[in-house]
């Protein structure tokens, strides 16, 4: 199991922007897909002198932050690397795509790390909020409010603890083939039967089904006196039970 | 049984298993198609191998090998493991499991060597090969395949600054990103280190007392006993340039960093090796050190409890060859001096720019821990043969003396154990001032401006003597702040008026200082404002009903060419 903390985004933040008594919030969504990576955008609005700092680090320089990003968050793959700034309202997002963000267990058991001291309030099913705070050495407060989304499929999500002891949620959904796969041999062996009944069916007589035997009129061998009642049996059928 | 059912039952048999097999058919994995993608490092350092081996350190940065392994195929992938080896050094490691890859998925495995602990006696620079072995279940297929990367695997004396790509490399902190790997090589649990630790609190302090964490001249004092035993064991500063080199993508310097219980015992180190050197037993000691690191210097320091730093020049050792031995009070005021340019910015004037602050006790905490050491009685006893040497001619301890403080203000020019020089209430060149309210007075040169309350959107700000009244230069401003019980809290009241200037303030205590026999808490920090960045040092202290505070600044980069006056005027600074 790798240990997959993408949920700390101070880096966006130079500690230098932080002065005493600042609060600076930034909110981020995280939408987990059914193959395990989440679509991350992060946001936050500056003001004037939080902006310069920023600015002056990241703001005119995607590809740093880019790069930053993924050497920080080396453990998981990056792409989809999008960022946006609003200089008017002193606004970013900056949004990208993190595969192996969160892991398969098995069967149908998913896991994604999260921060380990962050507040975590169940929305509804399937929608998780963290918040977590971070004093920073210019004295300023760092806030964090992380909104998770879970597959639209997934169910049974729960909070717990990781291998490593990390914060987690852990969540199902259908991963495994639904069954399909392993009905190869069942069937076979069934077909086999049923093709095996309806040969014997075809080519054998059930107790149910008579048997007609033709048998030969008898020789009349003396003739009925005039008036007398004669039985004459002309033909006979016997029905003769099969003794399989 | 009757035929006719017999029939029915066979058909409907027939049709049921038909249909399984149809179903089963229809959703039968075609079958993934791996594709991989791996990244590695292309230096390893011997002497950092617990921190490769430690994945939550840092969100996991200290990896070996990244692979990336996808699914391109139409069908999923099963029972994907993924193991790693190094061969001669680590063997293959447990396979990590991927029960299932779905199409398109992607997945993210790392490998975090587990080195044995006798990489530590590694001497040499050698190329090793991480080998990767993947298997898997494609289709119902078994499929293995095994790669191989090479990387350098370092001697334990080897210090490599970066190991990010050359290409990537844009700044300074770029350049020497692995700088916090320097913790490593600082050593208090080597049973070499302990001993010497002990003789030093032995045999030339005569004891320590337990509250030096918290009494700046106890610290001092260890410092001095350190400082004293390298100078007296013939210690000298040997200065060697670290070598660019060139390993895979990455350009880098790697220097060669001895261990601290070979610095000592070989009795010469470069400013990087006397400051892990002190590290280590200013750690075996008890004591929170700290190493100072520009691009071309480094020197070491002790944190005390409030967050002051008590730095010295361990450097000052000098040498025969290099002007002779310095004293442990230029040591003390070089200390002081380079770290007051580092907080003000000016790290090139101490080598090169400045990197960082490393706080050994936290990085080890963190997991940059140093290699196994095991004891060495051969180092040991030659240690102790030289302690003895030197102890016994002069077994007395050292009788305990007062050093100047790290943190008193005026330049670090001198002092050492001395009290300082008593100063002209105003100095030659100097015109007198007084606050109109009588409250305090002071002294500028004479062709500086002294005005009164100049902000009337600051009130606190009851005087500026300034170089340049109409515009951005070196000042000094003095502070009144009625009712503010903390210096802190007088800090945070600046803070807030900056910031209606659109600036910004960053500040930290340093400490404390006298002036004019009054006690003052010292900060050092910096003030962004729109019109630029200034410098400065404060002093505040609590006067009767509040706090009072006196600012001396100067625009970023010039504080070192005003550091002098702006001192000589803070120093005549009295409260009446």
């Amino acid at each position: 199991m790798k240990y997959t903390k993408i949920l700390i985004l101070a880096l966006l933040l130079p500690t230098a922007i932080f002065a005493q008594g600042s609060q600076i919030t930034q909110d981020i969504s995280v939408k987990l897909n059914s193959v395990g990576y989440a679509d991350i955008s992060f946001s936050a609005k500056l003001n004037a002198r939080e902006w310069q700092g920023w600015m002056s680090m990241y703001g005119n320089a995607q590809h740093v932050l880019k790069r930053d990003l993924k050497h920080d968050y080396s453990t998981i793959h990056m792409e989809n690397f999008a960022m946006n700034r609003n200089d008017a309202d002193r606004e970013y997002t900056v949004e990208f795509s993190a595969h192996g963000a969160s892991t398969y267990l098995g069967d149908n058991r998913w896991e994604f790390d999260i921060e380990s001291d962050a507040r975590v309030t169940e929305l509804a099913d399937g929608r998780y909020q963290l918040t977590h705070s971070e004093s920073q050495q210019g004295g300023g407060v760092f806030n964090q409010i992380w909104n998770i989304e879970l597959p639209a499929d997934a169910t049974s999500a729960e909070v717990g603890t990781g291998e490593l002891g990390q914060d987690v949620i852990r969540y199902e959904l259908p991963t495994e083939p639904s069954g399909g796969a392993g009905l190869l041999w069942p069937g076979a062996g069934t077909a086999g039967v049923g093709l095996a009944m309806l040969l014997i069916g075809f080519t054998r007589k059930s107790k149910s089904d008579p048997v007609t035997i033709n048998v030969e009129p008898q020789p009349q061998i003396q003739p009925p006196a005039e008036g007398e009642a004669v039985v004459v049996e002309q033909a006979a059928e016997k029905v003769v039970e099969r003794t399989e | 049984m009757n035929k006719n059912i017999l029939i029915t039952v066979g058909a409907i048999l027939l049709l049921a298993g038909g249909a399984m097999v149809g179903l089963s058919l229809s959703s039968a994995d075609e079958g993934g198609e791996l594709t991989l993608q791996i990244e590695h490092k292309p230096a390893i350092m011997s002497t950092s191998y617990k921190v490769h081996a430690n994945q939550e350190l840092d969100n996991g940065r200290y990896w070996a090998a990244k692979v990336l392994l996808t699914n391109d195929g139409p069908g999923s992938i099963t029972d994907l493991k993924v193991s790693y080896r190094i061969p001669n050094f680590v063997e293959w490691d447990n396979p990590r499991p991927y029960p299932r890859v779905l199409p398109g998925q992607k997945v993210v495995d790392l490998y975090y060597p587990r080195f044995p602990a006798k990489l530590s006696d590694k001497r040499t620079d050698s190329t090793e090969q991480i080998e990767i072995r993947i298997t898997y279940n494609s289709a119902g297929e078994e499929r293995e395949e095994l790669r191989k990367v090479s990387f350098d695997l370092l001697g334990r004396n080897s210090l490599v600054y970066t190991t990010m790509d050359s290409d990537e490399i844009i700044n300074i902190t770029d350049a020497y990103e692995n700088t916090e790997l320097v913790a490593s090589f600082v050593t208090p649990d080597d049973p070499v280190i302990k001993y010497f630790t002990q003789q030093i609190q032995q045999k030339v302090m005569g004891g320590m007392s337990f509250d030096a964490s918290s009494n700046p001249e106890e610290a001092a004092r260890f410092i001095k006993a350190v400082f004293d035993y390298q100078v007296a064991a013939g210690m000298v500063y040997a200065n060697t340039l670290g070598l660019p080199v060139q390993q895979g993508n990455s350009f880098t310097t790697v220097q060669q960093v001895r261990m601290p219980r070979e610095v000592l015992v070989g009795e010469a180190g470069l400013c990087i090796e006397l400051s892990t050197l002190f590290a280590s037993v200013a750690m075996s000691a008890g004591l929170r050190p700290v190493i100072f690191l520009t691009a071309g210097h480094a020197w070491p320091g002790i944190k005390m409890d409030n967050g002051s730093i008590i730095a010295y020049e361990a450097t000052a050792i000098g040498g025969p060859a290099l002007g002779g031995v310095g004293s442990f009070e230029q040591a003390m005021n070089a200390g002081y001096e380079n770290q007051q340019i580092w907080f003000q910015g000016g790290g090139q004037k101490v080598g090169g720019p400045s990197i960082t602050i490393l706080d050994i006790a936290e990085l080890h905490s963190a997991g940059i821990r140093p290699p196994e050491l095991a004891d060495d009685p051969h180092l040991t006893q030659r240690l102790q043969d030289k302690i003895a040497l030197l102890t016994s001619g002069a077994s007395q301890p050292e009788p305990k003396k007062t050093t100047r403080k790290a943190s008193s203000g005026g330049g670090g020019s001198s002092g050492g154990g001395s009290a300082p020089a008593p100063r002209p209430s105003v100095p030659a060149g100097f015109a007198a001032y007084q606050h109109p309210s009588g409250a305090y007075r002071m002294a500028h040169p004479s062709n500086w401006a002294a005005m009164t309350a100049p902000l009337p959107q600051m009130p606190s700000l009851a005087s500026v003597i300034a170089l340049n009244p109409n515009g951005f230069g070196p000042a000094a401003e003095v502070y009144m702040f009625p009712g503010v019980g903390t210096s802190d809290g007088a800090l945070d009241n600046i803070a807030y008026a900056i910031e209606n200037f659109g600036g910004y303030l960053e500040a930290g205590p340093t400490g404390n200082t006298r002036i004019k026999g009054a006690n003052y808490q010292t900060y050092e920090g910096q003030t962004v404002l729109p019109a630029g960045v200034i410098q400065w040092r404060g002093f505040f202290r609590q006067v009767s009903g509040g706090t009072v505070g006196v600012i001396i600044s100067a625009p970023a980069g010039s504080m070192g060419t005003y550091n002098t006056v702006l001192s000589q005027i803070a120093d005549t600074f009295v409260v009446q």
